[in-house]
Order: structure tokens, then C-alpha cells, then sequence
């Protein structure tokens, strides 16, 4: 993987503008010269591990004046580089372009997205780990525009291929899963969020990036109505340690009453290994959700109605009644099943009676929908 | 991203000059191995015309999801994805999730500028709200395009067995207008589907009676097994 020509050995490049005294664009063309040289380093330096290390640091060398001052400059010697071949020095290019937002503004709508977005794709894992940093500096400046262009499906693919490269495993959370499940959800894009939850996460940097992961990831799951999974993340959330409670907390909480409620007709209490933070501190924000889990328990459909409709702007705030009326229309399920504990036949006119249905052929599509869905979650 | 001649050989001098180096033949500094893969043709839904020929329709849902955003992080605009067959994938699946989300992102413009796809969503309307026969009466009432044409019955047909092992588990006799009207067929020709899959009828009541699928047992439990097992554990504990 040898480039066509490499400069001879004894040949140094110089990397230093010489800036004494010439006037601006003197300067300037100094230091797109030294910038020149770097490119051809970059080429010639991409082979082995050896010569990547030799490479970083010529790049940290330069990371500085000559990349920084003059990063308007930089986005054409990017066509000299191959993404993939070359990713370490395109890496450092590119940072040094996107850092900038007067740059931004400048490429606002234009390719430079597509150009970030196959750097991405097609970079190669193992150098773009020497520099993480840089790295994840590019993936959020990507997350940001396609946010700024109100386009967030636009970086899904992208950021999704990012997560894999920077990770050293696939049990790593990485700053980039938590911003990734975010651009799914704007999206609607449920089904991409999966391929990031499916893994099991075992290691943490950050506790933060953890929090949001299991927000966003339970936000996903509810999308796509898998509740027992988004139960498992919202509970991590609860539970997790934490020396002060925080706001991401206090809204998983609110979504696993509901979640809970929808899923088992009942909110567990806390395990023990809850921290006393959150045992303290978390029902006295979250009030109306314990309420309605309170007013759940009565088994009465139209309590729970009147409670909902007295509630409602309260829970249109937090974003969460969707959801309410999904716990709504849970208490017709569970009122039948309740009374399949009792009786071992019933007729469809008791169970309409008790359910509070008005006649039996809907108690009877009401019976045909829970089969239905028994057998697709294969449990009949 | 292709290099042009021009570029390449002024960067090589400007190169050239500042390494001295005279006398040796002058090379770009990019090889043409290194050159940068040309940029992917805007749209290519060649995989989602294989697939529908193929009739390979579990597989369209997640071909085109994949390839949705791989054309949508190139900004590419997307009036021209075919959104009825993307949709048509989901209903195949009974994927209403998904199919609800892809509705709902794709622009007004487009919804009306295409009837097959309001016609799509019709069916899912019906599926949604589990007007059984409606979603026969939609599928038929719509002039369908050559393309979707045999997904949709297709569709129809794998919607229709799904049904009916829906009656089958949830009922022990049914009458036949009942499946009728679930099966979208006349009172004729749903006794003979029925009749046909081991069905019994009573002619005097018009009632059919279900054959019920025998349960899958996965492993015969056998007796020597089980002392083989017991014998395993007496010997750990010990």
C-alpha cells in the first residue's frame, strides 16, 4: 500500500511558515506549501503502523498554526487523499475544516456533508483511533448540521458506520451511541436505533453518555412497542449511581411508571441497589405519574379516564401522552385477563358487561386482537 | 473526488521545487491506485427491482430501509423513492410500526402526487384498525401498476393465511359468514378454503369447526435421560 512516489529519506519537509516580516499572502502561500508537504507525508506515511506513528507526529506538529490559520484553505487538498487509505491525515484535515464556523457557513447545504459522510463510511478504524478526540469533533459537527438542515435521517447512515469504527468492541459505549439513537428518533427511523441496542454494553466511560444512552434506547424501544426491552434500560437509568439526581433521570423514571403500567399493570418498587438519591427524591418530582399508577390499581376504567383528562396538559408537556393513553387502553387487556383468573369459561356478554364494553361482538374482537397478539409475540 | 490532469501536476511542482529534486522523473503524488472511488450514480434501486422480480417480498422492508439512508446521507433528494413498494414491504411483514413511521416522513408533495401510494396506505389503515374485510376491498379497488402488481396479491395471499391461523387459534366453531368476512371471500368459496385446510362443516347450522394445529413438542423427555441427569448432579454435589 505503498504510495506511487515517496520523497527520499534524507529529505525534510519543512513545516514551519517562515512568516518574518513577508507581507499576508506571502504567508499564506507559506503556509499552503508547508500544508502541500504535509499532504505528500500523508500519502507516503499511510502504510504501516511504524510509519503512522511517524506520521501522528508530524500531524500533532502542525496541528497548531499551520493547519488552523489558514483551514479555509484545506478543503481541496482533501481530493488528494484517500478516505479510507489515508484516514489519520484526512482525519486531521478535515477536523481542522469543520472546526471552524465561519467554514460551516460557507459550505452550508453543499457537498461537504457527502465529503464527511463517506470520511465516515470509508475510513479505516484502526487510525482513526490514534485520534478519538478529532474523531468525535467531526461526528458532532455532522450531527449538528444535519440537525441545522432539519434533515437528522440524513446523518443516520453515516454515524452509524462512526459508532462501529471508533469502538474497540462491540460491549464499548462510545460518546456516539447516545447521539446516534437521537438522530433516530427525530427521524423516526426505530428499526436503525436497533442495530446499536442490540449489543450488550458492558463498558463505560462516561456516566453521562450512559444516561442518555438508556433514555433515547427506551425511547426506541417504546417506538417500536417492544416494552419489556425498553423496561430493562429505563430501569438502568433509575438505578444507576448517582450522587445527585438529574433530569435525564427523573424523565426515565416518568416513563417507566408508564412503561411499567402498560406492560405489567403495576410499577415495581425500588431494588435495593437503587441509589438512596433516587429513592428519596425521585416520586416527590414525578407526582401526577405516581398518582396515575395509584389510580391504575383501582381496575376502574372510567376513574382512570377522568383522572387522564384533569392531567392532560401536564402530561402534553413532558411529551409523555401517547403513552397515558396507551396505559389507558392497557386497562381493557387487563381487566380481561383479570377475570380469566377467576373463571375458567366466560361468556362474551359477561365480559363485556365487566369490561365495560358495549356489546359482546366487541368484547369478542377485543378476545380475537389478544390472540393475535399473543401469537405474533409467540406466546400463546 | 476524481483528479483532473491539471491539478495533479502543478501540486507536483509546486512538490518539486521544494525538494529539489531535479532530474527525477516527475510522478503525481497521488498514485492511481490511491485515487478516490467515483461518487455512487444519485439513486440505484436496481436491488429493489431484483428483489420484487425475484419475488423475494420478506426482503424488501429491510433492503429498503438500508438503502433509504444510504440515499439520504448523500442529499439526495428523495421524490422518486418508490415509497409504495417500501410500504407495501412493511404491510407484507405485518410491520405497522414501521409502516405508520415511513408514512408519516414522507412529504405532502409526494402523498399527492402519488395515488398508489395512497392506496397502499389505505391497506394499512384497514390492517391498523382491523377492518378485516376492508383491507380485501381496498387492494381490489385500486388499478395497481405492473411492478406492484404481483406484490400486492401476493400480499393478499399471505395476509389471508394469516387470518385464518388467527380463526384457527382463537375459535373451536365459527360460523361460515364469520369467515367469510374475515377471509374477504364469498360464503362458497371460504367453506372450501376452510374445507380444503381440514375444516369440518355442518350444513343444517352453517357452523364450521376448526381443526386445531397440533403443538410443536421440541424434545421427548425420556426417562433414562432424566437418570442420566440425576446421576450428573449426585456426582457434582458430592
Amino acid at each position: 500500500r505503498k504510495a506511487a512516489s515517496r520523497t527520499a529519506p534524507d529529505q525534510t519537509p519543512e513545516s514551519e511558515p517562515s512568516s518574518k516580516g513577508k507581507a499576508p499572502s506571502a504567508a499564506a502561500a507559506a503556509a499552503m506549501e508547508s500544508v502541500e508537504a504535509l499532504v505528500a507525508h500523508i500519502q507516503g506515511l499511510s502504510g504501516s503502523a511504524d510509519e503512522l506513528a511517524q506520521l501522528h507526529g508530524l500531524l500533532k506538529q502542525a496541528d497548531g498554526d499551520a493547519l488552523r490559520a489558514h483551514s479555509a484553505g484545506l478543503l481541496p487538498f482533501l481530493s488528494h487523499l484517500h478516505p479510507g487509505a489515508h484516514s489519520l491525515g484526512y482525519l486531521y484535515l478535515l477536523d481542522s475544516f469543520v472546526s471552524s464556523s465561519a467554514n460551516l457557513r460557507a459550505h452550508a447545504g453543499g457537498d461537504l456533508l457527502v465529503t464527511v459522510a463517506d470520511f465516515l463510511t470509508s475510513c479505516s478504524a484502526d487510525q482513526i483511533r490514534m485520534a478519538p478526540d478529532k474523531f468525535l469533533n467531526v461526528c458532532r459537527v455532522l450531527k449538528n448540521e444535519v440537525m441545522q438542515l432539519n434533515a437528522p435521517i440524513r446523518g443516520i447512515a453515516p454515524l452509524r458506520a462512526a459508532v462501529r469504527k471508533i469502538q474497540t468492541s462491540s460491549e464499548q459505549l462510545t460518546p456516539l451511541h447516545a447521539e446516534y439513537l437521537m438522530l433516530c428518533l427525530l427521524a423516526k427511523q426505530y428499526k436503525a436505533g436497533l442495530s446499536v441496542l442490540e449489543d450488550d454494553i458492558f463498558e463505560v466511560d462516561q456516566p453521562k453518555d450512559l444516561f442518555l444512552y438508556c433514555y433515547y434506547g427506551a425511547m426506541i424501544y417504546i417506538g417500536l412497542k417492544k416494552f419489556r426491552k425498553a423496561l430493562e434500560l429505563l430501569h438502568n437509568a433509575v438505578t444507576a449511581p448517582m450522587s445527585s439526581l438529574n433530569a435525564i433521570t427523573v424523565e426515565a423514571y416518568k416513563k417507566y411508571v408508564l412503561v411499567s403500567l402498560i406492560q405489567s399493570g403495576q410499577v415495581p418498587s425500588f431494588p435495593k441497589y437503587t441509589s438512596s438519591t433516587a429513592q428519596r427524591n425521585l416520586k416527590n418530582h414525578t407526582q401526577i405519574y405516581v398518582d396515575l399508577s395509584t389510580c391504575y390499581g383501582t381496575g376502574s376504567y372510567s376513574d382512570l379516564e377522568t383522572f387522564i383528562q384533569s392531567n392532560a396538559e401536564a402530561f402534553q408537556t413532558d411529551n409523555n401522552f401517547g403513552l397515558v393513553k396507551q396505559v389507558l387502553s392497557s386497562m381493557y387487556k387487563r381487566n380481561i385477563q383479570r377475570l380469566t383468573q377467576t373463571y375458567l369459561t366466560l361468556s362474551l356478554e359477561d365480559i363485556a358487561s365487566s369490561v365495560q364494553l358495549n356489546t359482546p361482538k366487541e368484547a369478542e374482537m377485543h378476545v380475537l386482537r389478544m390472540v393475535g397478539v399473543c401469537m405474533q409475540s409467540g406466546d400463546l | 473526488l476524481s483528479l483532473s490532469g491539471n491539478k495533479t501536476s502543478k501540486a507536483a511542482r509546486i512538490l518539486l521545487k521544494s525538494h529539489n529534486l531535479r532530474g527525477q522523473n516527475p510522478r503525481p503524488p497521488t498514485s492511481h491506485r490511491r485515487r478516490s472511488p467515483p461518487p455512487p450514480p444519485p439513486m440505484d434501486l436496481s436491488a429493489v427491482h431484483a428483489a420484487l422480480s425475484a419475488k423475494s417480498y420478506s426482503a424488501i422492508a429491510t433492503l429498503c430501509d438500508d438503502l433509504f439512508l444510504q440515499v439520504a446521507s448523500r442529499g439526495v433528494a428523495t421524490d422518486d423513492w418508490p415509497y409504495a413498494v417500501h410500504l407495501l414491504g412493511h404491510l407484507y411483514l405485518n410491520d405497522l410500526n414501521s409502516a405508520r413511521f415511513l408514512w408519516k416522513t414522507v412529504p405532502q408533495e409526494v402523498k399527492d402526487a402519488h395515488p398508489e401510494l395512497g392506496a397502499i396506505w389505505k391497506i394499512g389503515q384497514c390492517l391498523w384498525n382491523r377492518d378485516y374485510a376492508g383491507v380485501y376491498t381496498s387492494a381490489q379497488a385500486f388499478e395497481w401498476g405492473p411492478e406492484i402488481s404481483d406484490f400486492v396479491t401476493a400480499f393478499l395471499e399471505s395476509y389471508r393465511k394469516r387470518i385464518f391461523e388467527l380463526l384457527t387459534s382463537a375459535y373451536t366453531t365459527i360460523s361460515i359468514a364469520d369467515v367469510a368476512h374475515f377471509m374477504g371471500m364469498s360464503e362458497e368459496d371460504a367453506t372450501n378454503y376452510a374445507v380444503q385446510n381440514g375444516w369440518s362443516l355442518d350444513v343444517a347450522t352453517k357452523m364450521l369447526t376448526v381443526r386445531k394445529q397440533k403443538p410443536q413438542t421440541n424434545q421427548k423427555l425420556d426417562a433414562s435421560k432424566l437418570q442420566r441427569l440425576t446421576e450428573c448432579v449426585f456426582h457434582l454435589e458430592h
